[in-house]
């Protein structure tokens, strides 16, 4: 089981770490690990909001979901 | 330091402009850190209550229409029942459907049922149940009004029917009526909270997540085609253990309720999700800070007269005394002199003039700012 709060040690040249540490320390970064996992956390957001994107069937089904609370809700 | 128990009471769809009319409220009101000048990001319960619980506008947190009610960005915002939960907090809501809010972080999730539900007795006994926790968060969605106004304005009226727009002191003598209701249920539960000794470990915050239209605008039979202040107007009382609280007149944002209770809580702001747009409202509470917040709302509406499924396409941006409004699907925009015109009457919008241009500038920056994607790909 992996908790939430639990954290692993990734390796990343050393030349990269410092420029990525130069650009979180001018962006008010807290630590480059926070700037690392920010940056991680944005890539992959958008590649799994472009992967159910296509998938028009998922689409198709979470809007009649959402269609279906609307309509519970009295709005539809 | 001791952790509070945190219980947030949402009155759905409450005006602002009529809480002198719930007495019981506001005696309680007096009680608390009572933010009487709020605005809401969006003015509709499941865009407004996922900025609520991010910290973010809605366009930034992914929840920026009615249709992306499951939209909300759950890899890259961090919400409050997140934070709290990995604080060793029992996170628990009782809401009217599970859209309403974003489920991170809930241990549980019940929902009621709005035309059955007695919510006093199912709100006290989730209030009795969820006092032998440790600690906990519980939010406890009070739906009454929302459920009277679809009965009676909803289904019986389209947003341009005349009988209804004709007829604003009847709409708003109905509208009233709801209160009453509502203003026992407020004080049936915080006697029970007082009662099962949670007042010295808990906070509570109760708020409105927007207004409802009386029928003031042609086009808005409730709420969510606009935003005008009858609906982006809001209000949040957090009353604390050991403090004798105040009413802060200041413009604030609903967006700070988040930050402001990670503050009180002495949870660090984790900052490898997206930054937090709200901040803290402790340095008003602590008169540290005197000053009004600059506010941005926005809506896309289900109906009216630029029906928007899919996005936000209505956005304005709010100081004390002028509102400007950016009306994206037709182009058009509107300025109000909130001090003369409190009623958003007189459109004084002219494009070269410069206080318009100054906030035109700002609000198509915030726009921009939040709709702009992460670039890099793999």
């Amino acid at each position: 089981m992996i908790f939430l709060d639990s954290k692993e040690t990734i390796s990343i040249p050393a030349e990269l770490a410092e420029k990525l540490r130069k650009r979180a320390e001018s962006a008010g970064f807290s630590s480059l690990s926070s700037y690392v996992t920010y940056i991680l956390r944005q890539v992959l957001s958008n590649i799994e909001t472009e992967e159910e994107t296509k998938k028009e069937s998922f689409t198709k089904k979470g809007e009649e979901e959402v269609k279906a609370k609307l309509r519970k809700l009295g709005y539809l | 330091m001791k952790k509070f128990n945190v219980i947030m009471l949402l009155l759905d769809g409450l005006r602002l402009d009529r809480l002198y009319l719930c007495h019981n409220l506001s005696n309680i009101l007096k009680k608390t850190y009572f933010f009487s000048n709020m605005i809401t990001a969006a003015p509709y319960t499941i865009a407004s209550l996922h900025s609520v619980f991010s910290g973010l506008y809605p366009t930034k947190n992914g929840v920026n229409s009615y249709f992306n009610a499951n939209k909300f960005k759950k890899g890259i915002c961090k919400t409050l029942t997140q934070y709290l939960h990995e604080d060793s907090y029992y996170t628990m809501a009782n809401i009217i459907v599970d859209s309403v809010i974003p489920s991170q972080g809930f241990d549980a999730i019940s929902i009621h049922d709005e035309y059955k539900d007695d919510l006093v007795k199912l709100h006290k006994d989730i209030i009795t149940d969820i006092a032998k926790k440790n600690k906990f968060f519980l939010f406890l969605h009070y739906t009454n009004i929302h459920t009277e106004n679809i009965k009676n304005v909803a289904k019986k009226y389209t947003d341009f029917d005349e009988e209804y727009f004709k007829n604003y002191e009847l709409n708003k003598k109905n509208y009233n009526s709801y209160l009453k209701k509502m203003d026992l249920y407020v004080k049936e539960i915080f006697n029970h909270i007082k009662n099962s000794n949670l007042l010295g470990n808990t906070i509570l915050v109760i708020f409105s997540d927007h207004g409802t239209s009386n029928g003031e605008k042609i086009g808005e039979r409730m709420y969510g085609s606009f935003t005008y202040d009858y609906t982006i107007k809001v209000f949040c009382s957090i009353l604390m253990p050991n403090t004798k609280g105040k009413e802060i007149k200041f413009q604030t944002r609903i967006i700070d309720i988040m930050p402001t209770l990670l503050d009180i809580s002495n949870i660090d702001v984790d900052d490898s999700y997206e930054h937090l747009q709200g901040s803290s409202l402790m340095p008003l509470m602590e008169g540290k800070e005197k000053k009004d917040r600059i506010a941005f709302s926005e809506t896309g509406g289900l109906y009216g007269p630029w029906p928007s499924h899919h996005e936000h396409n209505v956005f304005c941006i709010r100081t004390p005394n002028t509102k400007l409004v950016f009306n994206k699907t037709p182009n058009t925009w509107e300025m109000y002199d909130l001090a003369k015109d409190p009623q958003e009457k007189k459109n004084t919008y002219k494009e070269n003039s410069k206080l318009a241009m100054k906030l035109k500038k700002i609000l198509l920056e915030h726009i921009k700012s939040n709709q702009s994607q992460f670039k890099l790909k793999v």
